[in-house]
């Protein structure tokens, strides 16, 4: 099931908050939990739901048996498996078929690709779970005894299937014992009413356009190039943090705190700066569990960027097209670390976001062609390389779009919860006026949800 | 006290749309305005439960469940419209997608209900609304035969150079598909007075679909005459400034023909293109009007060596306030008060027919374009007084409705098939009679997407 649908908005939510709430004890409350999360997650794919619990038991297992072998071999041979079975996973579904369609090119074999659709939000609780065993095996956090208790961390379904990517350690503490105050809640419905007008106020419609200005490659004009990423740009990010607001908020709503995972990343004032605060939960989890072991700063620095980030775009799906966008970033991060960083951190900060957003400006070509021949001809025309400047097209979007790419910018920026900051320091009354915008953006969203015809779920492929 | 009434304003909200969608009766304007059925509850078994079939669809069944569902669409559309600013006299691309359409749901007509025998019972229910409804207010739907004016029907007609006109269905038209946008459509250029679906075609799709059409050139050589016609739409005959945004259906076009060895292809372009000024295509519907049709019945005629029998034979008659398919997709005010006019065309010395081709408002008909041989169904057989001997069979979509219409006065047997819902080899029908003219008729939209291939060759 999706957030951004009737039936989750108007069925399973109000229902899941009443039971949830009648349940007495905390224990009732976290089987209520798992049980919806079951039936959240079986919405669409029923078989998938195997993946998941087998995700969930392998570490549950695994954190047992370290635990009980607080030296020698068990411990390792538990977290290998735990590798092992979470990378297996995610390897035969998510990337089975990317590789066995690789060798068939390269070899000129004809092995059948798997015909099996990608398991929702594998690429997100498999690493939750992974976290898990790893910190359990580096001694950061206790044991779960309770296979509930676990199961209800593992299949929470807030951020199952689009993040952020929780840890263990995050919730441990939540997970036997929290409380919800009327202020949580409160906060909760702000959070997720907002992150729900974001995916269907801005990002929704800002997909529409991109879509329809980029999805016929040989049509491109230089301006439909630069609207069209900028578009998209921004429709990835209203849907990406509208998704993990909506997480966050019901998290509060049932009294868990997920982590940010979004700063204003369109903020950056460098590469470097950017991956610091886009899809935070996943930059992060690459660093603590890959970079830093691999020996992050301290030796092969070039090497473990590299690999880092070879990962991380593929992560984001099984095509070289991800991987080239990994590798993309990995190369400016490269040169802001050996080659123009300091120079860059002396210049004015305009000159930084500048270079910063056109530099992710620069990248969704890539994340959104999966054929070179289309990339080609993208990368053409955003250089005016034999393309003419400007077409209809482009030109109609814009004006038709033109008071929404002016609420895209200034709500991806930090300016609007300075302002309201501010304001409310001079008229504390102000703050009364947040049930209003809350329902306001439902309300709004409901309507959109009714009447809009392009609402997709981009996490199919993560 | 602010923390809770926020959470007691989103709790009562949420509770009040659950009520909106459980205890407000479901829309029925939608299946008028949407030419659609409302989605039905999916049904709820093992297996659909398991394969994600109940859930694929329950959505688009809450959806629909919505009490006053086409107002707040309005209001939601009135959102959208708020997110830039239009230009004078500049048209706008509006991007639209799927209704949430239950796979296998036509977004468009609905067939008329129809036992196999006996079409006296034929009614559409959305249909027969519209009649009664829309008859309190203009009493206009009847026969108007002051202003049937025979041969020039477009003449008195206050609605100057409509055009729109497009495919069949959403799934069978090709826009180029993002792994990201499961549930993209074709994009729609509107004018002030006019809307029309954008066009794309995929060449491969365009060669398959000459291979399928010669594969039945092939199986009835020697028995029958197999025609191909593909007609343009609407959006290939607007200002050279707009072409960029749609592939040529020109080159769609000869891509087919120009791979056409057995069968004969029929030049339905240039006659639409000589008469594009005229009113060929609705405005707020992505088929086109009779008159269209007949041009290319014209053409038909020519390439088939038959004598067409000429417009000048028929009375017109005329059913105002016709909001299409493309409206319910981009529903402005402007459009709704300057709705569509359905023409229809009768001759003046009737033909006695089996089955009717025009099912007229009243007498069991609509309003819309179903009233064209009652919209799209498997098989409709038509005979005629004719007493030629001649056999037409015709495979098409929808478009094709508005053209047999034309056909009647040259042939004894007309046999329409629409390849979507038949199964049966219709090579084998053609052999059962004698001088059979074959005919395969789609509009563009379909050889470009290749959407019709394989249901085609199924019932070769």
């Amino acid at each position: 099931m999706v957030f951004s649908s009737l039936t989750f908005l108007c069925l399973f939510l109000p229902v899941f908050l009443l039971v949830y709430n009648i349940s007495g004890k905390l224990t009732y409350k976290n089987i209520v939990l798992v049980l919806f999360s079951l039936f959240f997650y079986a919405w669409g794919e029923p078989i998938w739901i195997l993946a998941l619990l087998a995700s969930g038991t392998t570490d549950y297992i695994c954190g047992r048996v370290i635990d009980k072998h607080s030296n020698g071999k068990g411990r390792k041979i538990a977290l290998v498996a735990s590798l092992i079975i979470n990378l297996g996973l995610l390897g035969t579904f998510k990337y089975s078929g990317f590789i066995i369609e690789n060798i068939n090119a390269l070899l000129g074999t004809s092995i059948k690709e798997p015909a099996f659709n990608l398991p929702l939000g594998i690429s997100f609780y498999t690493f939750q779970t992974l976290s898990y065993t790893i910190d359990m095996y580096r001694g950061e956090i206790r044991v779960q005894k309770s296979f509930l208790s676990f199961m209800c961390y593992v299949s929470m379904f807030p951020q199952l299937v689009a993040g952020p990517i929780v840890r263990y350690s995050e919730v441990e503490k939540e997970v036997y014992n929290r409380k919800v105050t009327l202020k949580g809640f409160s906060e909760g419905v702000t959070r997720f009413s907002i992150g729900l007008a974001k995916k269907t106020l801005l990002a929704n419609p800002a997909g529409a356009a991109a879509a329809m200005l980029l999805s016929d490659a040989s049509k491109l004009t230089a301006t439909t190039a630069w609207l069209g990423a900028f578009l998209y740009g921004y429709q990835v990010y209203f849907d990406f943090s509208g998704y993990s607001d909506m997480a966050i908020g019901i998290g509060k709503m049932i009294g868990f705190t997920f982590p940010e995972n979004f700063n204003y990343p369109f903020e950056c004032r460098s590469v470097t700066d950017f991956w610091r605060r886009w899809h935070i939960s996943l930059s992060s989890f690459f660093r603590d569990y890959l970079y830093i072991p691999l020996g992050g700063n301290k030796r092969f620095t070039a090497r473990n960027i590299a690999i880092v980030w070879i990962l991380t775009g593929i992560w984001h799906g099984a095509a070289w097209n991800y991987l080239y966008w990994g590798v993309y970033y990995g190369i400016f991060l490269l040169f802001e670390r050996y080659v123009f960083g300091k120079a860059l951190a002396k210049l004015p900060a305009l000159f930084g976001r500048l270079y910063g957003f056109l530099a992710i400006l620069g990248s969704w070509g890539i994340f959104f062609y999966p054929t070179a021949a289309e990339r080609r001809m993208y990368y053409k025309a955003f250089f005016m390389i034999d393309t003419p400047l400007s077409s209809f097209l482009p030109e109609s979007i814009l004006m038709s779009h033109i008071w929404l790419i002016v609420v895209l910018v200034i709500a991806a920026s930090s300016a609007p919860k300075r302002l309201y900051k501010y304001m409310c320091e001079f008229f504390p009354r102000l703050s009364l006026t947040e049930p209003f915008y809350a329902a306001g953006c439902i309300l709004t969203s409901f309507l959109m949800l009714l009447g809009q015809t392009y609402n997709p779920f981009l996490y199919f492929r993560f | 006290m602010k923390e809770k009434f926020n959470i007691i304003l989103f709790c009562a909200l949420l509770l009040a749309l659950g009520v909106l969608i459980v205890f407000v009766p479901a829309d029925e304007r939608v299946e008028e305005l949407e030419h659609r059925k409302l989605n039905k509850l999916p049904a709820l078994n093992l297996q659909t439960a398991l394969n994600g079939e109940f859930s694929k669809q329950f959505e688009g069944f809450i959806t629909d469940q919505v009490g006053y569902r086409t107002d707040l669409i309005m209001f939601s559309k009135n959102i959208e419209n708020a997110y830039g600013v239009e230009i004078k006299d500049a048209p706008v691309v509006v991007i639209t997608g799927d209704r949430q359409v239950n796979p296998g749901e036509r977004p468009n007509e609905q067939p008329v209900q129809w036992d196999g025998r006996d079409p006296g019972a034929l009614s559409t229910p959305a249909a027969n609304e519209a009649v009664g409804s829309k008859d309190d207010d203009s009493g206009e739907l009847a026969e108007s035969d002051d202003d049937a004016e025979p041969g020039e029907p477009e003449e008195d007609d206050e609605l100057g150079s409509g055009q729109s006109g497009l495919y069949d269905s959403q799934d069978d038209i090709y826009t180029p598909m993002r792994d990201v946008e499961p549930i993209q459509a074709g994009p729609v250029l509107a004018f002030s007075d006019r809307l029309m679906e954008l066009y794309g075609y995929l060449s491969s799709a365009c060669i398959r679909y000459a291979e399928v059409v010669e594969s039945y050139a092939k199986a009835l050589e020697g028995k029958a005459r197999v025609f191909s016609i593909i007609p343009p739409t609407a959006i290939e005959f607007v200002d050279d400034r707009y072409k960029t945004l749609s592939d040529s259906e020109y080159n769609a076009i000869q891509i087919v023909y120009s791979r056409l060895e057995l069968a004969i292809p029929v030049d339905s372009y240039s006659v639409m293109q000589a008469h594009s000024d005229e009113y060929i295509y609705f405005r707020t519907d992505h088929h086109w009007t009779a008159l269209g049709a007949y041009y290319t019945y014209y053409a038909y005629c020519t390439a088939a060596g038959i004598t067409p029998v000429t417009i000048d034979n028929y009375d017109s008659y005329r059913i105002p306030g016709f909001l299409g398919y493309l409206y319910s997709v981009h529903p402005t005010a402007e459009l709704k008060n300057n709705p569509d006019t359905i023409v229809y065309y009768e001759l003046k010395e009737p033909l006695e027919t089996s089955n009717k081709l025009i099912y007229k408002p009243g007498e069991g008909g609509g309003t819309t374009y179903s009233i064209f041989i009652g919209g799209d169904r498997d098989k409709y057989e038509i005979k005629t007084s004719v007493g030629n001997g001649r056999t037409c069979i015709i495979l098409k979509d929808s478009y094709g409705n508005a053209f047999v219409p034309w056909l009647a006065p040259n042939y004894e047997t007309i046999i329409v098939i629409d390849p979507r819902h038949f199964s049966g080899s219709t090579v084998n029908i053609a052999l059962q009679y004698d001088d059979v003219d074959f005919i395969i008729m789609n509009n563009v939209f379909i050889p470009g997407s290749g959407g019709m291939n394989s249901a085609l060759e199924k019932i070769r």
